[in-house]
């Protein structure tokens, strides 16, 4: 692995995107816009998408594992699952059995998992960007339809906490005034009816086009993988930056060790910082090295001046000396 | 008429809408009314686990380290109100601290929403606040479901307060824990982390909830626990007053 000096921003990685929708909203067919896609079909669902990519039609894991081995991702740019669910169930809960047979399901759940994160890495490590298509599930409460992915406990948690963007695909009925015309729409944004959703990109719902237009070709690398890619380097550069600035803030503020000039003018700057959540970080840290260095605003007089308190005889008598000073407890030292 | 103005955490929040929106199979039984409205009133009742995750927080916020000698176990480790680990136990969160050397701790928060009924000033504490990114540290006893967390108000309303785009939950696992005496038994996993974002529509569902809270508060009469004290003035101050005025 390179190094990466701490002014460098991290490299683009793969990107690992969960497209669920209702039946018939053309979730398979979107995933296969991708770059250079290869379908890992496990419920043979690319027989009934829109056109053609190469696919691989699951029969065991072990077998799916080999070819990964011997270099079966190669001419691909991205890995396509369809759907994870039958994927994760049929095949690796299947692969985990045979690896060590248990009556334990939560055992059984925990390998299972385990292969897949395994699956995940290896994918990642080929730096191919992963799509995991799955079908809905869905309740009513009350006036509304809740969605969920339809991916079994503990598995769908994983890929929850992995995924990078999770979108939903629906149809959605347009009044025109030459009739009502059905679209299908992919959303990233969360909402009461679908609360998984998940939008590093910040992108807008998109309607997916027609699949004999010329927009079609590419769309989801296009619109979907890349801006996510762009995004996540785009945060990653933005931390970099952030953490910079927070670095030389901390410095500053650390060499100051008192004064009400001192205090006033890094305070000063302080209130100047944008945007407000690096401000509210810096400020906050000032404020706890104002009191670790035993300071304080006096507002009567409106000077910064150092906190005095006479002690006690009694608290001066046992007042401890600096070897047991740390072993008083955890908040001895708490204040920065 | 001037609009009354009162105040409430975001632990007040999310235990509402854990009441009114987050009721399942799973955890019936826990969100009852009665809980909220022990939340709205400032009742606190914290058992042995979120004692020992009182203690694990304790170890994250200090950035130096506060290792002390137990003499009755002959091992160095950290000791909060009789809640001890051992520094092997605490090796996981002494990593996720390494982790994030620039990360500033406990940062008071708080913003002023306006509901149909009443002005509410909203305050929380941040565990910590690193770049772009706000952390949550959770301490869990049982299996936890990434889906909670993604559907909880929490990380919104602190996004929402912060001006901020980017939250990450970093959750410790601990294996062994029932009751106090088990402390020194206690295993903790390295931390899991997953980052949320904020979305389109974000300030909207806050905004529904927060007219959901008004609307309920008034109907339970709970007014008076929600009005501002010292302490609370205390806290808003904390996260709005400049550190001086010149």
């Amino acid at each position: 692995m390179p190094l990466i000096e701490t002014t460098e921003s991290f490299p683009e990685r793969p990107v690992l995107i969960i497209l669920a929708g209702t039946p018939f909203s053309f979730k398979t067919s979107t995933a296969m816009t991708a770059s250079k896609p290869l379908l890992i079909d496990s419920e043979r669902g690319g027989e009934r998408a829109h056109g053609r990519v190469p696919t691989f039609l699951i029969n065991t894991y072990a077998e799916l594992e080999s070819e990964i081995q011997g270099g079966l991702l190669e001419r691909f740019d991205t890995v396509i699952t369809d759907t994870v669910k039958s994927f994760l169930d049929d095949h690796i809960w299947e692969h985990a059995l045979t690896l060590a047979y248990t009556k334990n399901k939560q055992k059984l759940f925990g390998e299972t998992g385990d292969i897949f994160k395994k699956f995940v890495s290896k994918v990642k490590a080929q730096k191919k960007d992963l799509v995991f298509v799955s079908h809905e599930k869905s309740k009513d409460e009350d006036d509304a339809r809740i969605y969920d992915l339809d991916i079994t406990g503990g598995s769908k948690q994983l890929l929850l906490r992995m995924a990078d963007q999770v979108g939903f695909a629906y149809k959605q009925q347009l009044k025109t005034p030459t009739g009502v015309i059905t679209q299908t729409v992919i959303t990233f944004n969360p909402k009461k009816e679908w609360p998984f959703c998940k939008n590093v990109a910040g992108l807008a719902d998109i309607v997916i086009p027609d699949r004999y237009s010329n927009e079609w070709a590419g769309f989801m690398d296009r619109e979907i993988i890349q801006p996510t890619k762009q995004a996540i380097s785009s945060m990653s550069e933005d931390q970099r930056k952030a953490l910079e600035i927070v670095a030389q803030y901390q410095d500053t503020i650390d060499s100051i060790a008192g004064g009400d000039v001192e205090l006033k003018a890094i305070s000063e700057e302080v209130k100047k910082i944008e945007p407000e959540g690096l401000k509210k970080q810096i400020k906050a840290y000032l404020s706890q090295h104002i009191k670790s260095i035993g300071w304080k605003w006096n507002a009567n007089d409106k000077v910064f001046e150092p906190v005095f308190t006479e002690p006690s005889a009694t608290e001066a008598e046992n007042a401890p000396t600096d070897s047991e000073s740390n072993t008083n407890g955890l908040f001895a030292d708490s204040a920065k | 008429m001037e609009r009354p103005l009162y105040t409430c955490r975001v632990t007040a929040l999310e235990t509402f809408r854990l009441f009114l929106h987050g009721q399942t199979e799973r955890n019936e039984g826990f969100n009852t009314e009665a809980n909220l409205i022990d939340t709205v009133k400032g009742i606190h009742r914290a058992g042995d686990k979120a004692d020992f995750g009182t203690l694990g927080h304790a170890i994250i916020e200090n950035r130096k380290d506060n290792r002390k000698w137990m003499a009755d176990i002959g091992r160095w480790g950290y000791d909060l109100n009789g809640y001890k680990i051992t520094t092997d136990q605490a090796m996981p969160i002494l990593d996720y601290i390494q982790q994030y050397p620039r990360m500033v701790r406990e940062i008071t928060l708080s913003k002023l929403y306006k509901a149909r009924y009443f002005d509410l000033i909203v305050t929380g504490h941040a565990d910590g606040l690193n770049g772009i990114v706000c952390h949550d540290n959770k301490f869990k006893f049982s299996p936890y479901e990434v889906s909670d967390y993604i559907d909880s108000m929490q990380w919104k309303l602190y996004l929402d307060m912060l001006k901020m785009k980017h939250f990450q939950y970093d959750m410790f696992r601990v294996h062994g824990f029932e009751v106090k005496a088990n402390s020194l038994k206690a295993r903790i996993d390295p931390c899991e982390s997953f980052l949320l974002h904020a979305y389109e529509g974000m300030e909207r569902d806050i905004q529904v909830l927060i007219e959901e809270f008004s609307e309920w508060a008034i109907y339970r009469k709970l007014e008076s626990f929600l009005e501002i004290n010292e302490d609370k003035y205390n806290t808003i101050m904390a996260s709005e007053m400049p550190i001086y005025q010149p």
